[in-house]
This record gives structure tokens, C-alpha cells and sequence, in this order.
């Protein structure tokens, strides 16, 4: 298991990783001296400074500092609980399907215009002088 | 008097490159943040729909013997001109100086009186080398950022509008499209779509792993690194498509360093009404001339352009961004009205 260590000053949020989206993971916010901070409000943002930009809470931290999160959504996201913040990166289980999508699609249209400018232009066939 | 192909193939190659480049350059990744690759999709759909059957249209008259497309024409070589000095001047902004020097160089290479082919050689040397440089940088990242690309349709009303020009301008909608490969005009309009898909498709994926990296929207050094043979061989179109390339880069030498400074505020403005308001006069005076199904058309995209400007509904610039916006009607109306002048005069 890899942790993901984030400080500010020396308070940190310690995250499971890899965080994959549909699989629980767990958070932990420890203070100063890695002791855990209980009853912490623990939230996730999706698509920071983006289009769509949401924030979840995901609740309080528990005795242990602890707090269960199971994303639904992949992506780049960030965790933040009182003034700490990390970014963690949630896998998808399959590749963005839209997204792959249109960037095939995109290419595509593109390779199929490069095709047609690529091909010679038809020569006009000259009629014989009866 | 008719636009003249280069002779040059590198010219026209770079032609070619360089045409794709002006909305490769504009996706930046502030636009990318509104509806991630859906803006670049609605893009090639507007360019392949909308772009490719106007520029056909706007071939009816090119050989027609009238003031109105000289006019036309002149317009649509300074919107151009002025759609490159947009497209640079974040870039320019961002970079300082560097920026500027290679703005300078662009814009004095675009202005070489022999239009040499060695021009060419080196601005498809320099893009061969930023493919490269791209696809190394690229080759250790295994799986690219998805978050920023991550298409967001149900904000299409922020970015519909842009996407609109962007497509006509990447078909080279306004000046009549490229003339660079022989054959049907739609041909060359064809390939610089095709270039510039693929450009912006490349930087795109440079923009999201950069935002994956630390969730910023500031370009990356390796994003950097690919733009700047861009910035440069950006001012060439005007080589391989203008008869007045000294005067024209002497006005996007200017205009780049200018809507980089004061102006930069002013560039949601002038992409959001000034381009598009060009662009339907543009076409309106081509309308004019036209014949049968081709009138239709070209008055349909100047409808189109028109409609832009309450789409994006840009806010009114500050009162320098505001001065720098007021040269471009003042330097339409000196440019072309000149050249009417001078035509009249032949007559």
C-alpha cells in the first residue's frame, strides 16, 4: 500500500492509493505531531477550476482520524479537510468511454480530410474530335 | 487582382501546417476547462459542414471582375492577419520577451520580399523537431489526463460561439480559403483542417497532462516548448496567402504586441464580436456578387457570423483593451478603403 502524504506545516491527510473509482478508500488527517484530528470535516472536490467544479462532504473524522470515501467519479481530485489539501488522481475501472470517443473521432475526421487532400484530382478526360 | 499561390513547395507545405496552427493556438486551456474535448469535436464538425461548402462558395467569385471582392478580399487577408496576432497574444503575454523576439522574427520572415523556399524549409524543420520534442515528453506519460478532456456538453452555451468561428476559420473562411495544392479549393481547405485537427488534438493532450500534474491551467514547460515554433511559423500564413505581406506584417507585428499588453483583456471581445462582424461583412460583399446556390450559401454564413455575437455576448473591454480594439475597424476601413481607392483609379 502506498500512502499519499500531503503537509501543511506538518499536519497531513494520508490517502490509500491507488484510489479507484467504486472501491472504498480510506482517509486519514493527522495535526502537527501525526497525532489524528477527530471530528474533521472531510470533503472532495472533482474537476478543480473547471466546468462543473463539485464538492462532496464525505462526513466527520471518526477516533481515529479516519474517514471512508468510495469515489464515484475519476479523475484528478481533491481532498480537503479544515485548511489541509491534497490531490489525489481516482483510476477509472475502463478508460472514459466519451471521451475516448471523440478523441477517435476527432482524429479521425482528420484523417479522413488528409486522405482526400492527399488524393490527386481527377483529370477531366478530353473528348476525341469526331 | 487575384491572390497567387507560392511557388515554393516547402511554402506550400508550410502553408498547409501553418494555416492549421491559428486555432490550435486559440484552444487554450482556459477554453479546454469550459467543455473539454466536446469544443474541439464541435469545431471539425462546423469546419467540415459549415467551413468546406463556404469556402467552395466563396471560390464562385474569385474570378469575378469587381470592386466588391477586391474589397472582400483585402478584408479577409487583415481579418487573418488580425486572427493570428489574437490567437499569439496569450502566448506572447505569457512568454515576455521571448515571446516578442519570436513574434518579430514571424512577422519579418512572413514579410521576405523573395518568399524563399529556405523559409519553408526551416519552418517544416522546426515543426518536425516540435513533433519530436512533443512525442518524447508524451512517451513517459502512460495514461494522459482525462479530467480536462472530459467532454462537458450541458455548458455548450459558453463556448458554442467560439466553436462556431474556430471551425470557419479553420476551413479559412473569409479570405477564400488556401490556395496551396492543386486542384478544387476545397481540397487545400481539406488538408489545413486536417493539420489542424491533429495540432490541436496534440496540444490538447499536452494542456489535460499539465492540469493532471498540479490542477493548473498555466502550460506546461514541455506545453511551452511545442508552441513556439508554432508562435512563429504562425505569421507565414500571410506569405503564402497575401500580396501585401510587408504591410500586413508590420499591422500583425504591432497588433501581436499590442493585444498582448493593453489588449489582453480585450481578446474575448474581439474573438466574440469583432472577428465574426468582419467575417459577415466579408461574406455579405461576396453575397453581393455571387450567383445562383453559392449567394445562399455565403448569405447563410454570414448569418452564421452574425449569430456568434449574441452567443458569446462578450462584455465590453476596459478603456485601453478598448483603444487597442478601436484600431481594428480604424485600420479595415484605411486598408480596404485605400486599395478601393487604387482600384478605382486602374479602372
Amino acid at each position: 500500500m502506498i500512502l499519499l502524504l500531503a503537509t501543511l506545516a506538518s499536519a497531513s491527510i494520508l490517502i490509500e492509493e491507488p484510489a479507484t473509482v467504486g472501491e472504498e478508500v480510506e482517509i486519514t488527517v493527522l495535526d502537527d505531531l501525526s497525532r489524528p484530528i477527530v471530528g474533521a470535516p472531510v470533503r472532495v472536490a472533482h474537476r478543480v477550476g473547471l466546468t462543473g467544479e463539485r464538492e462532496l462532504a464525505l462526513g466527520l473524522t471518526d477516533a481515529r482520524g479516519q474517514v471512508y470515501w468510495t469515489p464515484t467519479q475519476g479523475g484528478r481530485t481533491q481532498v480537503r479537510a479544515r485548511e489541509l489539501s491534497t490531490t489525489v488522481r481516482v483510476h477509472d475501472k475502463t478508460p472514459p468511454a466519451p471521451t475516448l470517443v471523440l478523441l477517435g473521432l476527432t482524429a479521425l475526421t482528420g484523417l479522413v480530410l488528409g486522405l482526400l487532400a492527399l488524393r490527386p484530382p481527377r483529370r477531366r478526360a478530353r473528348r476525341s474530335p469526331k | 487582382m487575384p491572390i497567387a499561390p507560392p511557388k515554393s513547395i516547402p511554402l506550400r507545405l508550410v502553408g498547409v501546417a501553418v494555416l492549421g496552427i491559428l486555432p490550435a493556438l486559440a484552444l487554450t486551456p482556459s477554453l479546454l476547462a469550459q467543455g473539454g474535448l466536446a469544443i474541439l469535436a464541435a469545431c471539425s464538425v462546423v469546419a467540415v459542414a459549415v467551413g468546406l461548402p463556404l469556402v467552395s462558395a466563396e471560390r464562385s467569385v474569385e474570378a469575378v471582375d469587381s470592386r466588391l471582392r477586391v474589397g472582400a478580399e483585402d478584408l479577409g487577408s487583415l481579418l487573418l492577419t488580425l486572427a493570428i496576432a489574437a490567437a499569439a497574444a496569450p502566448w506572447v503575454a505569457l512568454l515576455g520577451w521571448p515571446g516578442i523576439a519570436i513574434m518579430a522574427v514571424g512577422w519579418s520572415a512572413a514579410s521576405w520580399p523573395s518568399r524563399a523556399s529556405w523559409i519553408g524549409i526551416v519552418v517544416l524543420l522546426a515543426l518536425g523537431a516540435t513533433g519530436v520534442v512533443v512525442s518524447l515528453g508524451m512517451g513517459p506519460v502512460q495514461d494522459p489526463g482525462w479530467t480536462l478532456l472530459r467532454p462537458w456538453w450541458s455548458s455548450w452555451a459558453s463556448w458554442i460561439g467560439l466553436t462556431l468561428i474556430g471551425g470557419m476559420l479553420l476551413a479559412g473562411v473569409g479570405y477564400g480559403g488556401p490556395k496551396l495544392l492543386p486542384g478544387p479549393r476545397w481540397r487545400s481547405a481539406a488538408a489545413c483542417v486536417a493539420v489542424g485537427l491533429f495540432f490541436a488534438l496534440g496540444l490538447s493532450l499536452l494542456h489535460a497532462t499539465s492540469y493532471e500534474l498540479d490542477l493548473s491551467l498555466q502550460p506546461s514547460t514541455l506545453t511551452i516548448v511545442a508552441v513556439l515554433p508554432l508562435l512563429g511559423a504562425a505569421p507565414l500564413m500571410i506569405a503564402t496567402r497575401t500580396e501585401l505581406p510587408r504591410l500586413h506584417a508590420a499591422i500583425g507585428l504591432a497588433l501581436s504586441l499590442l493585444l498582448a499588453g493593453p489588449g489582453l483583456e480585450g481578446l474575448p471581445f474581439f474573438w466574440g464580436a469583432l472577428l465574426p462582424a468582419g467575417l459577415a461583412i466579408c461574406l455579405i460583399l461576396k453575397v453581393l456578387i455571387a450567383q445562383g446556390v453559392h449567394r445562399f450559401v455565403l448569405g447563410l454564413g454570414a448569418l452564421l457570423s452574425l449569430a456568434v455575437i449574441p452567443l458569446t455576448a462578450p462584455s465590453l473591454p476596459g478603456t485601453w483593451a478598448a483603444a487597442v480594439l478601436a484600431l481594428v475597424p480604424g485600420l479595415a476601413v484605411w486598408l480596404v478603403g485605400t486599395r478601393q481607392l487604387l482600384v478605382q483609379r486602374h479602372a
